[in-house]
């Protein structure tokens, strides 16, 4: 039962409480710029979470016969392998989405989702949680594009996987497909996130919330009281 | 010794193995379109011309055939209906995105601009994107090589994509009037 729960609980983390794009703020490039359409957000996020789910998979398979001095090669060679599938199947099938994505589908490579669930997760877990935290992970990430998509689609285009939506469609309001746009719309979905998850800022700044406190080790409180 | 040994091995079978499986992947997905004229090609062609026998002008390079574009860069093949003395020229264009504007322009055999199709557009939805609509393409329709084609005005936050559109124009009908004998020969 306590196995199924942590099974559980890997998999739906990333969709809200550790969603790697809206509460780890990590992908902002592809973020930022496929996120024009809502079709070509869904799209980046089912290949990131392909990428995502095949290299964590393998990643652990293999973690205890990558020796930990070549790892970070290791791993970023097996991601790119993926990548590079990926970029095939997609230039064969779906040639429109592979141009529409353009440089940003190569980019999935230096991703930092994917190579941070790898040398943070993958690394260290059995492959059942691996997948299933890529999965969660993945999903978490195309959820975050479906959403910025749609509401830069709509509001800047007037229309929704290319259907017209009256008014909207006369006057767009072209700010919300240009870069602006979707600086605007990712701090409103960050915000809407933080509501949900319930997240308040820390009371008081101090090592036990700070990210860099491993490598400073207390340094700047030294400094601030010189 | 082992220490030293085991890193660059496992690095090198990981890289060996990972190219093998893609050199599979690649066979397996990718299909040689070199000289043939794609459904959507075809799709295009008739949008313009209505149905016809198109066929895509090639030259033997060797062992190996490869589409005629007569040395000009943004060109990727000539479509002809030599029946009906008409043809389409398929070029890829910079406008706002580098090779935005992948495009097919038909020339009539009076040499001027029949119509266009577009087989992609890479240009920002919305405003780059609008280049590519009718309302705008049909301006160039009847542009001959003697037109000023800079005299089609340049779409308000579209500049660059109108401007791409016009030197793809401008290519199609220079590169027609200077080789039309070679094409319909």
């Amino acid at each position: 039962m306590n196995e199924q729960r942590k099974a559980i609980y890997e998999f739906t983390k990333g969709i809200i409480k550790e969603n790697p794009v809206l509460v780890t703020l990590l992908g902002m490039c592809p973020t930022l710029a496929v996120t024009v359409l809502a079709e070509n957000g869904i799209g980046m996020g089912l290949a990131t979470t392909f990428v995502l789910v095949c290299s964590n998979a393998v990643i652990s398979l293999l973690k205890n016969v990558i020796p930990k001095a070549v790892r970070l090669p290791c791993f970023i060679v097996i991601i790119a392998g993926f990548v590079t599938f990926i970029d095939f199947m997609m230039k064969g099938y779906l040639p429109q989405l592979h141009s529409a994505l353009g440089v940003f589908l190569q980019l999935i490579t230096v991703n930092c989702i994917i190579l941070g669930r790898a040398e943070a997760f993958a690394s260290r877990n059995s492959i059942g949680r691996s997948v299933l935290d890529g999965l969660g992970m993945g999903i978490g990430f195309t959820l975050a594009l479906f959403a910025m998509g749609s509401v830069r689609e709509i509001l800047g285009l007037g229309s929704w996987f290319g259907m017209k939506i009256p008014y909207l469609c006369d006057n767009p309001m072209t700010i919300f497909i240009m870069p602006a746009g979707g600086f605007f719309v990712l701090g409103c979905l960050i915000a809407l996130v933080n509501k949900i998850a319930n997240r308040k800022p820390p009371v008081e700044i101090s090592c036990a919330n700070c990210p860099n406190a491993s490598a400073c080790k207390g340094q700047c409180k030294a400094e601030e009281g010189a | 010794m082992k220490s030293k040994i085991m890193p660059p091995l496992v690095l090198t079978v990981i890289c060996i193995v990972v190219c093998g499986l893609l050199v599979i992947a690649h066979n397996a997905s990718h299909a040689d379109k070199t000289g043939v004229v794609t459904p959507e090609m075809k799709k295009g062609c008739e949008e313009i011309f209505g149905k016809g026998d198109y066929s895509m002008l090639m030259k033997q390079d060797g062992h190996e055939k490869e589409p005629v574009t007569f040395g000009v860069k943004q060109v990727d093949s000539v479509i002809v209906d030599k029946a009906k003395k008409r043809c389409l020229f398929e070029l890829t264009c910079d406008g706002y995105a580098k090779g935005g504007l992948h495009l097919l322009i038909g020339i009539n055999d009076n040499g001027s601009i029949e119509g266009m199709h577009f087989l992609s557009v890479g240009e920002t939805p919305g405003l780059g994107a609008k280049a590519a609509e009718k309302d705008y393409t049909d301006k160039f329709k009847g542009l001959s090589v003697e037109s000023d084609i800079d005299g089609v005005d340049d779409l308000t936050a579209a500049t660059y994509s109108s401007k791409g559109l016009k030197k793809a124009c401008e290519l199609a009908l220079e590169t027609y009037s200077v080789h039309k004998g070679e094409i319909f020969a």
